[in-house]
């Protein structure tokens, strides 16, 4: 559904985009993750063709971006970041601008905006004016707007920013029904939220891709990193040495009074025998898992050592 | 999805574009304001002339569409106007919404075009209500009257367009009407060039047929409505608002 092939972008001098290349298949939802400045917004503002694709190329619901900018539009709904608005204009009347600058039908258009308010849960205030709705509901006529013309592909930047933890779960439940009827790429920057909607994730550092993992994928990834967290009382001298010999230990690391224990196998028995014969009265063994963020570290870590 | 042919589509969002932008003028205090001053300076000045001239309406025609404050409303009135057409849009971040509805620049550029030189023409339509009272008690050259609104219409289009493509290279409102404004009175300075050659000099018929002022005073104000006029201004307006439609799409490529 969208398929960016060794896409480049440079603005000016500055290089936004260094050959980037990801698919997201046909009715998944995408989860498009990096820091602040990585090249998530280019990209998305180049999937919806607001800018122009500078080298390589990319296709959305079977068009390509450059060729043929009116099929992907009309294809794709776009939220932008922050949900542009006009202040004086009112929920209604808005949508139904919208509906007409989207071409719907006329005799859709009514019902289209019903649904959309209905789905968003906006009829209570259908004619407030736009400038006086909070943060929550911006977001949500926001929504309705890009979900009015029924499109195939949903390209969100940042649907979750500034919005209430409640909120936040409405928005996530809005996306996470699309699942399967349309294909959802969004960015954010919250990795928790990207790891309960997210079939696929796509990690983006300094305009270069550093990971495009499935959900098995990554939970793969991740529980390699995860670690066991080991508390001796009184801090034996000899223990970080004991601990390094047992058989499948790839890392032991301090952690204030702790140690914290990477493995290529499941070590705690031998932990616990170690703790016994050595008489270290053991206060903690506690299995880490690894969340998205230890995931999200590692793949970016290179590039944060070299700049 | 689709509305039919591209045509029946890009005039039904040039349609509804153009209703969201004369109704924004309508919401926004500067419009007011505008309106206020406009019909203000041009009562005092109806009213003054009307007086000076004993009540000759000869003199009133030709002083009304002639005097600094005429100029002053068909020069700085515009720009005021048309400030926010693009600039506003590119500040907000709207322009990004309006962009991916797959509408054309040409599109965009025409809707905001048209609200503001219709609300520069309701503007002076106003003046109309006063010349139509003096109907009552003397006898008026419409003629003459029709005459200059018709090269207002003229002249407004070419500023509202020069307005607009200022405000479709910015995201500053201020910049975008300043900008606009010093076009608008360069174009009109162009009458004082006439001033360096003596009469018959090829190079003052070239200003006379270039400068605004000379063709309200020379041809509108006496009741002559030339087509090369409409030549002439329409395809400046042309010119500037293409010149728009390429600052929207030179975004793109930033």
């Amino acid at each position: 559904m969208i398929e960016v092939e060794n896409l480049t972008r440079a603005f000016g001098r500055r290089v936004a985009l260094h050959g980037i290349s990801f698919a997201v298949p046909r009715g998944e939802v995408a989860g498009f993750l990096g820091p602040n400045g990585a090249g998530k917004s280019t990209t998305l503002r180049i999937l919806t063709t607001f800018l122009a694709v500078g080298g390589g190329g990319a296709r959305v619901a079977g068009f390509d971006v450059a060729r043929t900018p009116r099929e992907v539009c009309r294809r794709v709904g776009y939220l932008p970041e922050n949900v542009p608005l006009y202040p004086e204009m009112r929920v209604e009347e808005y949508l139904r601008f919208r509906a007409a600058m989207k071409l719907i039908p006329r005799r859709d258009v009514r019902e289209r905006i019903d649904s959309a308010l209905a789905a968003c849960d906006l009829a209570a205030v259908r004619r407030q004016q736009l400038g006086t709705l909070s943060r929550g509901f911006r977001q949500r006529v926001g929504l309705a707007d890009v979900l009015m013309h029924e499109p195939e592909v949903l390209i969100l930047d940042e649907p979750t920013a500034g919005l209430d933890p409640l909120q936040v779960i409405e928005v996530r439940k809005i996306i996470g029904s699309m699942r399967g009827r349309r294909t959802v790429l969004f960015s954010s920057h919250i990795l928790g939220e990207v790891e309960q909607v997210c079939d696929r994730v796509i990690i983006i550092h300094q305009g270069r891709i550093r990971a495009d993992e499935s959900r098995e994928n990554w939970q793969r990834r991740l529980a390699a990193l995860a670690a066991l967290r080991v508390q001796f009382a009184g801090d034996p001298p000899g223990a970080a040495g004991a601990l390094r010999a047992i058989p499948g230990m790839t890392s032991v690391a301090r952690e204030h009074d702790a140690y914290l224990l990477r493995a290529t196998r499941d070590v705690r028995l031998d932990v616990s025998s170690l703790a016994a014969k050595n008489g270290w009265p053991l206060l903690e063994l506690h299995p880490r898992t690894a969340a998205l963020e230890d995931f999200f570290l590692e793949v970016t870590r290179e590039g944060r050592e070299s700049a | 999805m689709n509305g039919g042919t591209p045509l029946a589509g890009g005039l039904r969002r040039l349609g509804a574009l153009y209703r969201r932008e004369l109704l924004s003028f309508f919401v926004s205090p500067i419009a007011y304001i505008v309106l206020f001053v406009f019909l203000l300076m041009n009562g005092v000045a109806f009213y003054f002339f009307l007086r000076a001239g004993r009540g000759s309406v000869e003199l009133l025609i030709s002083w009304q569409y002639s005097s600094v404050i005429f100029w002053f409303l068909t020069l700085l009135v515009p720009p005021l106007l048309t400030m926010r057409a693009f600039a506003e849009e590119h500040r907000s971040a709207t322009f990004e919404l309006l962009a991916t509805t797959g509408a054309a620049d040409a599109t965009l550029v025409a809707g905001k075009f048209l609200a503001a030189w219709t609300f520069f023409l309701l503007l002076w339509l106003a003046l109309l209500v006063p010349y139509a009272m003096l109907e009552w008690s003397c006898d008026l050259d419409w003629g003459i009257v029709l005459a200059v609104h018709g090269g207002l219409a003229l002249a407004g289009a070419l500023f509202t367009a020069i307005g607009i493509c200022a405000s479709s290279f910015t995201r500053n409102q201020l910049v975008a009407a300043s900008t606009a404004m010093i076009a608008n009175l360069l174009i009109f300075f162009l009458n004082y060039f006439r001033l360096l050659y003596e009469a018959g000099d090829c190079e003052l018929r070239v200003f006379d047929y270039l400068s605004p002022l000379s063709h309200f005073m020379n041809d509108f104000a006496i009741g002559i409505f030339d087509a090369r006029y409409v030549v002439l201004y329409g395809s400046l307006t042309c010119f500037f608002l293409f010149l728009a439609a390429k600052a929207l799409e030179r975004r793109r490529w930033w």
